[in-house]
């Protein structure tokens, strides 16, 4: 078991940069980016909507390499990194389909529409939402890994085709900030706000990560402890 | 549109994305507390029992 | 033996079971004809309105009668541990998912072909003129989601709470599958095809995926 190894000096201080970072980015978000013209203040929602979106996304892709790195080598570190990440893009994801209504309700003058991003997102959620079903339906520590593993290369499926929907599809969902042909270009003070909202999300996954990495470490030395009794 | 209008919108999705991640890390904390706390119980039994 | 001999062999191991029961067939057939009409009775649409909501209902139906016959078809061999004895067969385990795939696709084809009709009488709806196109997308339609349905339903298997798990694993996944098929049939009905392609270029896509991914990864799903 591979504990200890960690420096705790670094946790500390990723703790108060991710914690400074998101002091920064809640400032540039709400104070210095200048207010949209035509949706007015309700567009800041998009610096932390988006950034949700990529980090969930990114924590699924994590999913997929550590499911995979599992199958390979049956090593239950990656089954853990697994495990954390699928339980954070949840998190991530659920801040987006909650953000993304409340934004298009003063908007779009509906909560809700069935168009290909959005659809496909509430998908994504449902498929890490059964990811964690098949996990807490497993006494079995070796077989539950297997078959969340197996279960968290197949979900994965559906996350290239949101990451593609607005770029694939014309959506009602606005398009692409990057990468697109036809975004709405920000305005000059809105791309520090964005990249610095990325920025304190990205750590923010990184310090949770390690935090949950952490703690799965320590039940599985208790299971072990107590197994050994 | 109406500034104040949406400003309330803006309120309540930022409450909800903080108020989501703080309780997220609370959990955590508390998880892990009571895991330490079990992990040294474990540890002290067994010290005891040699 | 080759492969396809030795899916042949299990293939006609699963065909003689099912016909000593008639378990999976009966349950999947009463249940989609009930849900005709329920959805009959329950929706009480005009005749115009038919042509809108047929192609969900017809899918919807399909998709639910899928899942009811695949909550047996690997928690079947958890009796009597049958499964070990298919696992000690001198065959890959991939053949035992390809048998498995090709009975339930079988029972699937024998549902469609007498609730389907039954649709159309219910809901007092003409045969559409392209029946053609139609077949073509209860073909294609059904492989994709029986597929990937076949191997999540030995996966909920080997869990505690199969019956609960399969719908929650599967109904994700199959969504896009049935948006597709919907699409296409609802072209069928209306006989306006100018969307049509696009749709079913999807449905063979995500075929391929559903029927690919489980190919590979079947070995690890049955290991002991």
């Amino acid at each position: 078991m591979a504990q200890n190894r960690e420096n705790p000096g670094w946790d500390r201080l990723l703790a108060w940069l991710t914690f400074f970072s998101v002091l920064a980015a809640l400032y540039l978000s709400l104070v210095y980016a200048p207010t949209e013209k035509t949706m007015g203040d309700v567009q800041r929602i998009f610096y932390f909507h988006v950034a949700s979106a990529w980090i969930g996304m990114f924590a699924f892709f994590v999913v997929f390499v550590a499911s995979i790195a599992y199958l390979a080598g049956k090593d239950a570190r990656w089954d853990i990194y697994a495990y954390t990440s699928a339980e954070l893009g949840v998190i991530f994801t659920t801040i987006v389909l909650v953000t993304g209504p409340i934004w298009a309700k003063p908007i779009w003058h509906t909560w809700w529409s069935w168009d290909p991003r959005l659809t496909t997102t509430l998908i994504m959620w449902f498929l890490y939402l059964a990811y964690g079903k098949i996990r807490s339906s497993l006494g079995e520590e070796e077989k539950r890994a297997r078959l969340a593993a197996v279960f968290g290369i197949i979900s994965f499926v559906d996350v290239p085709i949101v990451f593609m929907s607005i770029r694939w599809w014309k959506t009602l969902h606005p398009a692409p900030v990057v990468g697109g042909s036809t975004g709405f270009a920000l305005a000059g003070g809105m791309i520090p706000a964005f990249f610095v909202s990325l920025f304190a999300f990205t750590l923010l996954y990184i310090f949770l990560m390690r935090r949950s990495v952490r703690i799965e470490r320590m039940s599985a030395e208790i299971r072990a402890i107590k197994e050994n009794l | 549109m109406d500034n104040s209008d949406t400003i309330f919108y803006l309120f309540i999705a930022y409450t909800f994305i903080w108020a989501l991640i703080f309780w997220y890390t609370l959990r955590l904390g508390k998880r892990e507390a009571r895991l330490a706390d079990e992990l040294d119980l474990l540890k002290q039994s067994l010290k005891d029992k040699i | 033996m080759n492969f396809a001999g030795k899916v042949r062999v299990l293939l006609w191991k699963e065909v003689k079971s099912e016909l000593r029961t008639k378990e999976m067939l009966s349950a999947m057939l009463v249940f989609a004809l009930l849900v005709a009409v329920s959805f009959g009775f329950a929706l009480e649409i005009a005749k115009d309105e038919v042509a809108k909501v047929l192609p969900g209902v017809i899918w919807v139906t399909l998709a639910f009668a899928g899942i009811l016959g695949l909550n047996r078809s690997f928690v079947s061999e958890r009796q009597n541990d049958c499964i070990y004895g298919l696992m000690l067969c001198p065959v890959d385990r991939s053949a035992i998912y390809v048998a498995k795939t090709l009975m339930n696709l079988m029972l699937m084809a024998v549902v469609e072909l007498i609730a389907i009709p039954m649709f159309f009488i219910m809901f007092n709806y003409p045969l559409p003129a392209n029946l053609g196109l139609l077949i073509l997308v209860l073909f294609l339609g059904t492989y994709a989601f029986m597929v990937i349905g076949t191997f999540l339903s030995a996966l909920a298997a080997s869990t505690r709470i199969s019956e609960i798990l399969l719908p929650i694993l599967m109904i994700p996944l199959i969504v896009p599958v049935l948006i597709c098929a919907v699409q296409v049939t609802g072209g069928v009905f209306s006989g306006d095809l100018s969307g049509v392609s696009l749709y079913l270029k999807l449905l063979v896509t995500f075929g391929a995926i559903y029927s690919g991914l489980p190919f590979i990864l079947f070995d690890y799903l049955l290991e002991v």
